[in-house]
């Protein structure tokens, strides 16, 4: 938390004085008396930096601030650049799964940071980056990198990249030494990037990823049915009527140890004269037998050279996993319950849709000849799902606002 | 037979993507050239992680940017 404090000071401070100095500097031409202006010397170094601030709610009373600050420093061409994130999660829950199984409210704080630096001085590059989340009963360590090749002076472009994420899953007090499992994730993506003429790009892209160990959540414990009772549960059924029907087995979560998730994703752009299109598509699968489709369509409006708005509307839609279960069935024999092998309570593993819409805008505040320099962002999102199977709620309803400040210094 | 028919289409989509691609020069890439024209993720660190928790699926948050052309 110390760090970042002192990361937002030192970023704010920058995007403060960059503010007093793009506003000098804008004073300074637009006096009547200034001398003529000299042409600038254009700096070779590009520096970038954001704060932002994020807050979700939901109608299944969990919350959530996220500030994020970030920066960026590169060469103008673009031939190098480092960069960096730090992002804290504060989340506040009384969801319903919490409630079912007679917890209070519990509040955690999740750390995120991302190192990374890229180098491309000609058809050929390198980036690498790595990032390192931490929260009391989680922990994330990942690295990787991306090869980038260029052909055709840049109107085809060849993506190959890997990265390696290793994630320790605990339980919050006990410490990981004492209690832990561990989760090995390997990525490969590949994919290519098409100039289609002088206003549109078109990105495919095909993301395999490896997942082993075991992700099961040490918190997640599973209503379990007698074969008679379980279809007469009924979608939605609230913790009572769970409380009063289910089994007195109450089993923890158990995932396979193995999945494979393969996924493609095309990305389009589209340069209007005072606007991009911008509309992604991806398709998935995987070895649990989760398909989905997401589809994500923006609109970046440039109304005047200083006001940008772009409205979104994002729309997700699944199936459930091959074991998903509203009502588990459980039989009592040989002196015990036997259960189903695999068991879930993760809602978005089972079958749902959801609907985003939203709007941001961006006001650049700085000098009339770049407003863009130093801008104000802001968005706000309604998601809207719709879970077709799950026991205690059939929607949700999120609200996610973003409030931003973007400098520029060169 | 059924194979057949979607090697076909995957090759007829892969000659129309490619056919309808154009050669764009260095000094013609001014609109491509737009920060909102890059193919990254247009989701915010945030809004990202949520909609990775909200869906079941994963992947597609990396693809390269055609961009300016000037490297």
């Amino acid at each position: 938390m110390r760090l970042q404090l002192i990361a937002a000071v030192v970023v704010g401070a920058a995007i403060v004085a960059s503010a007093a100095r793009a506003l000098a500097d804008d004073s300074a031409t637009n006096a009547p008396d200034a001398p003529a202006s000299r042409p600038k010397t254009v700096a070779p170094i590009v520096a970038k930096a954001s704060l932002d601030t994020t807050a979700y709610t939901d109608s299944d009373h969990v919350s959530v601030v996220t500030p994020v600050v970030s920066a960026e420093v590169g060469d103008r061409e673009g031939a190098w650049k480092v960069h960096g994130q730090y992002l804290v999660d504060v989340i506040s829950a009384a969801s319903v799964d919490i409630v079912s199984t007679a917890s209070q409210r519990w509040h955690e704080v999740r750390q995120a940071g991302t190192l990374g630096a890229g180098y491309k001085p000609k058809d050929f590059g390198a980036d690498v980056s790595a990032a390192i989340s931490r929260e009391p009963d989680y922990g994330s360590v990942a690295g990787g990198g991306n090869l980038i090749w260029d052909f055709d002076e840049k109107n085809v472009i060849a993506l190959l990249g890997y990265s390696y994420d290793h994630d320790t899953i605990g339980r919050t007090g006990t410490p990981f030494s004492v209690y832990s499992h561990a989760l090995a994730v390997h990525t490969l993506a590949g994919g290519i990037t098409l100039t289609l003429n002088r206003a549109a790009v078109l990105a495919l892209v095909s993301d395999v990823i490896i997942e082993s160990g075991d992700q099961s959540k040490p918190y997640r414990y599973i209503p379990m049915f007698s074969a008679d009772v379980a279809p007469t549960i009924a979608k939605g059924a609230s913790i009572s009527v769970v409380n009063a029907e289910r089994l007195p087995d109450r089993p923890l979560e158990n995932l396979p140890d193995s999945r494979d998730r393969y996924s493609l994703t095309a990305r389009f752009g589209y340069r209007f004269a005072h606007g991009t299109l911008r509309a992604d598509e991806r398709l998935y699968t995987d070895t649990w037998r989760l398909h989905a489709t997401t589809t994500e369509l923006r609109y970046y409006a440039n109304l005047s050279r200083r006001l940008m708005v772009w409205p979104l509307v994002r729309v997700h839609a699944q199936n459930g996993v091959y074991f998903w279960s509203r009502a588990y069935v459980s039989s009592f024999g040989n002196g015990s319950f036997e259960l189903p092998e695999y068991r879930t309570g993760d809602r978005e593993l089972g079958p749902l849709y959801s609907i985003t819409g939203g709007l941001g805008g961006s006001f650049g505040i700085g000098p009339s000849s770049d407003p863009s320099l130093l801008s104000i962002r802001a968005q706000a999102d309604y998601i809207g799902t719709e879970f077709l199977d799950d026991l205690y709620v059939k929607s949700r309803g999120s609200v996610l606002g973003t409030l931003g400040l973007d400098g520029v210094f060169q | 037979m059924k194979n057949r028919f979607k090697s076909l289409v995957v090759a007829s989509l892969c000659a129309v993507g490619l056919s309808a691609c154009a050669h764009v020069a260095p000094y013609q890439r001014e609109r491509l050239a737009d920060p909102t024209m890059a193919l990254d993720d247009m989701s915010g660190a945030a809004e990202g992680h949520v909609h990775a928790v909200h869906e079941g699926a994963a992947g597609g948050t990396v693809a390269a940017s055609s961009g300016c052309g000037c490297n």
